[in-house]
């Protein structure tokens, strides 16, 4: 490899030897795509007249009012297909036109990446297919449905907690059984080097226009910028732009599901240890064997046992710091911020913000804050209605 | 001690014959039929066993195995509950070498040394580890060694040169040639490489070489025999069949009219499947001698 593979003591390549051969290819072919002034003019002309970039940064006064601190929102929520998975879905499709593979797979858990990565390969006449636990698909069927409209095959996987973590499984056997062909697209910055790399690439275009948005808007910088955690790539991407300024407080948001002193949650650098999966060192909710625990939250994108090594290490040295919100407050949240601001965050998106709520009157109390709104969060209201029927 | 592995292959090579090695999940589909299925497999010609400690999340592993796994992590099993079996295996067999293959995050869980060291002491032999390429694996193999017990390191048709000179650098007791690019399970293709591989490995390695993954036919064996193997790896083929033969789970199943001549029916027919298809392949790899 001829970048770092690790974030401090995080990340690597714990791969079978089958795939460290790909992984190698990948890292080549990664690094001259993204030294090529033609290819990286050809993302971004797309990222601009097919995505929608750049997403607005919205001062949120209603927000602001309401819960005391000053609310800068990044609408990822509005780049095409509803979050800021497009972003590298649309990198790594083009990355794997370069590379000359024929066939994208994916995982998905909410399905945003799955939407992304299904768009793009329309667009770019490439056939997708997608792996996505069979709890996902039921919870988040709109969003199937959106994938196999727009032509990508998707493969139900009913093993394990039926959920994201199953998902990567299932794609990693693909793709270890078709590496001729196929790319795999993975959706968070996340899994074996180099992928938290790349993701991290193509996703820092969050970090980069909010940086300048947020300078332009108020002539200053953010206090604290805050983003959900669940693999961690809408995180890091807006993070990126402000790691090296130790005046702006980073916060990772995690699901505290049925709350963090439950056995149902997905607090993984609240709670978790040192641990191996998906071909990396990070952090890892598992029993003292070493087997992974299946997880809880009811926002289908943060619901995994790890998270990207980046983040592992930047919680490690302080850089970050990482909280959480429950269900109850990312529901709550959602409603809310519906109601105040006319703007339907995603599920995931509202951990971030139920962070904020709570903490608005405290110490955030007037502070400048900056959210990334990852996605939008139609996909979730049939799941609302019946979350807040059942706990009337 | 690894020198049970070296031991048992150069008496193998004296003898001109090639090595059965079978595969199974410790613990699956119960422990007692977990132990006398292995015991079946030694009693019936396994000459060096590969034995899985079971991982919640395989992702090397096909289907079969990969449910096997799963099915035994959720009864609660541990990596202490597999150095048991592996302990019971040991005593009443002193010569078969044992080699446990595993993922990675059982070892770092448990502290590198203590689980070589455990190891050790249950009476196993050497180690693979699916997911530890040796970029990330150098002090562990280190660790390894120095605690008696040999990596067993893994080769694909994909490996370079360059990549394969790094792995003989820990590789001891023998290579274990994966037949293609994908997971485990029961394949009808094989790499169109593997005789160009074998003769690769040996001009650069002494160690026996091994081929497994896919491998669930008794044409699949003289195949790969034929391919200059030194021996077999087949695990899925007899996961498979280890699948009926678990206790029933008081829970879902009613105790009280449940006909425990009925399970031992199923259970002697199913080993007698077992034997039949170890032997099926042990008749094989004597024919090459």
């Amino acid at each position: 490899m001829k970048l770092a593979t690790k974030f401090g003591n995080y990340g690597g390549t714990f791969v079978p030897e089958t795939l460290m051969p790909a992984l190698e290819q990948l890292e080549d072919s990664f690094l001259r795509f993204s030294a090529d002034t033609d290819c990286m003019e050809d993302l971004s002309q797309r990222l601009k007249h097919y995505a929608g970039r750049p997403t607005p940064l919205y001062y949120a006064e209603n927000l602001s009012r309401e819960w005391g601190a000053q609310i800068y929102l990044k609408r990822e929520d509005l780049l095409h297909g509803g979050a800021h998975k497009t972003n590298n879905a649309l990198g790594q499709a083009l990355l794997a036109k370069f590379m000359g593979k024929q066939r994208i797979i994916a995982e998905t858990g909410a399905g945003q990446h799955g939407v992304a990565c299904a768009m793009a390969g329309a667009m770019l006449g490439i056939p997708v297919e997608v792996y996505m636990g069979t709890v996902d698909v039921e919870r988040q069927h709109q969003n199937v449905q959106r994938m196999e409209l727009l032509g990508a095959r998707v493969h139900r996987v009913d093993i394990g907690g039926r959920t994201l973590k199953d998902a990567i499984n299932a794609a990693l056997r693909d793709w270890v059984s078709n590496l001729d062909s196929t790319h795999y697209v993975l959706g968070t910055a996340a899994g074996p080097h180099p992928f938290p790399t790349i993701v991290k690439f193509f996703q820092s275009i969050i970090g980069k226009e909010a940086k300048d948005q947020f300078s332009q808007m108020t002539g200053t910088m953010p206090d604290e910028v805050v983003a959900c955690v669940g693999g961690g790539s809408n995180a890091i991407g807006i993070f990126s732009a402000f790691i090296d300024l130790p005046e702006v407080a980073l916060v990772g948001v995690e699901p505290a599901g049925k709350g963090i002193e439950s056995t149902e949650h997905g607090a993984v650098l609240q709670l978790g240890s040192d641990g191996c999966l998906h071909g990396m060192i990070s952090k890892v909710l598992q029993d003292p064997s070493g087997q992974i625990k299946d997880t809880h939250s009811i926002a289908a994108g943060l619901d995994y046992p790890s998270v990207g090594p980046e983040h592992a290490h930047l919680s490690t040295i302080g850089r970050a710091t990482y909280s959480f919100a429950s269900d109850v407050e990312a529901v709550e949240t959602y409603q809310e911020v519906s109601r105040l601001e006319g703007i339907i965050p995603a599920l995931e998106s509202s951990h971030a913000l139920a962070y904020v709520k709570r903490n608005g009157h405290g110490k955030l109390y007037g502070k400048r804050v900056l959210v990334n709104v990852s996605g939008r969060g139609d996909k979730d209201l049939e799941r609302i209605l019946e979350y807040v029927q059942q706990n009337r | 001690m690894s020198n049970r592995i070296d031991k048992t292959f150069n008496s193998l090579r004296q003898e001109n014959r090639k090595a059965f090695i079978p595969f199974t999940v410790l613990g699956y589909p119960d422990r007692e039929t977990s132990l006398t299925a292995i015991q079946t497999m030694i009693d019936n010609g396994a000459d060096v066993l590969e034995l899985g400690l079971p991982f919640s999340d395989p992702m090397a592993d096909g289907q079969i195995i990969e449910s096997a796994s799963k099915a035994v992590v959720e009864t609660g099993f541990t990596t202490g509950d597999a150095l048991e079996l592996i302990a019971s295996i040991r005593e009443r067999n002193k010569n078969i070498p044992i080699v446990i293959m595993s993922y990675f995050n059982l070892a770092l869980a448990r502290g590198i040394e203590k689980f070589m060291k455990d190891l050790n002491s249950a009476g196993a032999d050497g180690i693979t580890f699916v997911d530890l390429p040796p970029e990330e694996g150098e002090s562990v193999f280190t660790i390894a060694k120095e605690n008696g017990i040999a990596p067993v390191m893994l080769v694909s048709p994909l490996t370079s040169p360059e990549r394969l000179t790094r792995i003989l650098a820990h590789a001891s007791g023998y290579l274990y040639l994966i037949s293609r690019a994908g997971t485990t399970g029961i394949a009808e293709k094989f790499d169109d490489k593997l005789s160009t591989l074998i003769a690769m490995l040996r001009s650069q390695s002494q160690l026996p070489v091994c081929i497994g993954f896919g491998i669930s036919k008794p044409e699949h064996v003289t195949k790969m025999l034929d391919l200059g193997a030194d021996g077999v790896v087949v695990g899925s083929k007899l996961v498979e069949i280890l699948k009926d033969l678990s206790l029933p789970d008081p829970k879902t199943s009613d105790v009280t009219t449940h006909n425990p001549n009925a399970r031992n029916d199923l259970f002697t027919a199913a080993v007698k499947q077992l034997v039949q298809a170890t032997a099926k392949i042990e008749q094989c790899t004597s024919l090459q001698s």
